[in-house]
């Protein structure tokens, strides 16, 4: 502890010099999302667009649709998916049962069905099913994916998700309003939602 | 310095060698905290925190949730370092101010940890309420059970080191206590990954955050139970015992792996007897003999505890040490004038100074006695004190049969040693008796910077 071993001051300074710029580094190679939520569209599940042919009758399908607009609890879709069950082709049933149904029918869905790419936010990922009319208005729109690995999150979409199903088809495009408390399934939403419609115009 | 040689016939006995002395600087430890804390923040504000206070109410508590949880996991982190008993920061600090800046590390956490469970739930009440929320963190969301349970642990780790209930536990049931602590930051590091954004959605991040935590593990497995292991591993024996006063005993430690030891005097050792039913109790003694490779002296004064137990201890008795810790060392001094103070018990280490001193150093020594009967080690101070140019001064009695109020009070201590400003002042006994001493040579001109004290470990 003498005077005569007193440390040089770049001894002193170097380890705090060094450790900064490490920090400084380590830091600016972080990801950095512009805002608070930022939207990416997962270009693995985007790349090609499935669309398929509904073969469903349009008098057939109406019925159960308008009972689903009525009652969007997810009891009720499973009451739904029963009453269809006698019929060949349910395709307009979202492949998760716990999903939101699919609101209201402004015509019958008897034109293309488009899978959208994965919509990637920082809860997780949002996919779509677009459920077009012949004349290629929006008719019917089922969620696929959505983040569910959070009971926040479960709680938040399964709120705001009928919501936005009904907004899409009723604006017939992604011009659709916000849900508080969930804008940042919002923004997935409606990225989701013009990729499919950028995907056909 | 002539010492009974006691071991080998063959090999003459030497005095160990002196720890190695610490590199470690001040602005090195201030340099790792400052860029862990660039990290933890720069980590929190690219990924949008700072943006987020811009935000929704609910945005802002995500955004508070993230950066006070982060800043627990740093003062743990940081608190944790410290209790690995590394010996360049040890040498450098000492064991007892680790400690104190681990507590007061671990009081940060917790008030950090509450902040955090405070922010977490105002940001999940929206939109389903403060008591969905609370479910969900205790429960439904991923990992939170265990969370919860270990966020429990941490805290209750951190209420029984409060004075309050520090001083009603024993040492060892507290630090059982204490390494419920462990077991609380493993079950809580899941959710740190899993259930905020900073890691779940980056993977270089979530890749330094696992490698910190894996590497701060390894550091605590190696430092503080390897040390442990390797002292099971090769104990000493207890070579003789001696009564020294009433309720004072001393005790020399010898092994043939002393030779490899490196020790000072007024440093100081954890002690386990390993003995049924002892095993499991580990305390600090000081050394009172200059440490050599015939043994190791300590001596002990019966406080009805734990010491109680090491006064009674037979000759033969395998005992652990875990050591040497204290940077109160001869090394300090120089070619300086010294006072030593010891009060009670700690006349051991002052013994053990006094021994590593030479005539330069002309030593004056002060030893404070509740009754002549606990005096211990009188003929052997008197005798190193003479051959050194210094002398002895003892006071007995209780404060109030004093003369003087305060034995220490400044000019008190100028009358007894009018040099006393040119001199080094190493202090060993209770906190009180630090305390006055510090204040006295301070009022009397020593500059703080020229006294030391050593806690009395037993």
């Amino acid at each position: 502890m003498s005077d005569q071993n007193k440390p040089s001051l770049l001894r002193q300074v170097a380890p705090a010099a060094i450790l900064t710029a490490a920090g400084v580094a380590f830091v600016s190679m972080l990801d950095n999302p512009t805002g608070t939520n930022t939207v990416s569209l997962d270009t693995a599940t985007g790349s090609d667009l499935s669309t398929t042919t509904a073969t469903v009758a349009p008098t057939t399908v109406l019925p159960p649709e308008t009972t689903l607009a009525a009652s969007p609890t997810p009891t009720t879709v499973e009451e739904v998916v029963t009453t269809l069950a006698p019929m060949p082709t349910t395709t307009v049933v979202a492949p998760v049962p716990t999903e939101a149904p699919p609101v209201e029918s402004t015509g019958a869905c008897d034109g293309d069905i488009v899978t959208s790419p994965t919509a990637l936010f920082r809860w997780g990922g949002i996919q779509l099913q677009v459920h077009f009319t012949r004349t290629n208005s929006i008719c019917e729109v089922d969620v696929l994916e959505y983040p569910n690995d959070r009971s926040k999150s479960i709680a938040i979409n399964e709120r705001a998700l009928p919501v936005y199903n009904s907004e899409a088809v009723t604006a017939n495009g992604a011009q659709i309003s916000a849900v508080s408390g969930a804008t940042d399934s919002w923004e997935a939403y409606t990225a989701a939602l013009q990729a499919v419609i950028d995907s056909r115009s | 310095m002539s010492r009974p040689i006691t071991t080998s016939p063959v090999v003459a006995a030497r005095p160990l060698l002196p720890p190695e002395a610490s590199r470690v600087l001040d602005t090195d430890v201030g340099a790792v905290i400052g860029a862990l804390t660039l990290v933890v923040v720069g980590l929190w504000a690219r990924h949008g925190g700072v943006a987020s206070l811009g935000g929704s109410t609910t945005d802002v508590f995500t955004s508070l949730a993230s950066l006070t949880g982060l800043l627990a996991s740093e003062a743990g982190i940081l608190g944790l370092i410290l209790v690995t008993r590394t010996p360049k920061l040890e040498r450098r600090y000492g064991l007892d101010r680790l400690f104190n800046w681990h507590r007061l590390l671990g009081e940060l956490m917790a008030i950090f940890i509450v902040a955090h469970i405070v922010t977490s739930v105002e940001a999940w009440a929206d939109p389903t309420g403060v008591v969905s929320a609370l479910k969900d963190l205790t429960g439904r969301e991923p990992y939170m059970a265990l969370t919860t349970v270990g966020t429990v642990m941490i805290l209750v780790v951190t209420l029984t080191s409060l004075k309050y209930f520090r001083e009603r536990l024993t040492y060892e049931t507290w630090w059982f206590i204490h390494l419920l602590s462990y077991v609380g930051l493993a079950l809580s590091f899941s959710h740190q990954i899993v259930l905020g954004t900073d890691f779940m959605n980056d993977a270089v991040a979530r890749w330094f955050w696992v490698a910190l935590h894996v590497g701060l593990a390894a550091w605590i497995a190696w430092g503080r139970w390897g040390t442990l292991v390797r002292s099971l591993a090769k104990p000493l024996r207890v070579e003789s015992v001696r009564r020294e006063a009433s309720g004072v005993v001393s005790l020399t430690l010898s092994g043939p792996d002393l030779r490899r030891h490196r020790a000072a005097s007024g440093q100081f050792y954890y002690l386990r007897e390993l003995s049924p039913g002892r095993w499991w109790s580990n305390n600090p003694f000081s050394l009172s003999a200059e440490p050599s490779t015939a043994g190791l002296r300590f001596t002990i004064k019966d406080r009805g505890d734990a010491s109680h137990a090491f006064t009674r201890i037979k000759e033969g008795t395998r005992v652990a040490i875990e050591g040497p810790y204290g940077v109160c060392t001869p090394d300090l001094v120089g070619d300086d004038k010294v006072l030593l103070v010891a009060g009670g018990v700690g006349i051991g280490p002052i013994v053990s100074f006094l021994e590593q001193l030479r005539p330069e150093n002309q030593p004056v020594i002060l030893y404070r006695a509740h009754a002549q009967a606990e005096v211990a080690h009188a003929d052997e101070i008197e005798r190193l004190a003479a051959s050194r140019g210094g002398r002895l001064n003892i006071l007995v009695g209780a404060r109030t049969t004093l003369k003087v109020p305060d034995p220490f009070a400044a000019d008190v201590l100028l009358k007894t040693i009018p040099d006393l400003a040119e001199r080094v002042v190493i202090v060993a006994g209770p906190e009180s008796m630090i305390k006055a001493v510090q204040r006295g040579a301070r009022r009397a001109g020593v500059p703080a910077e020229q006294i030391h004290a050593e806690r009395a470990w037993w």
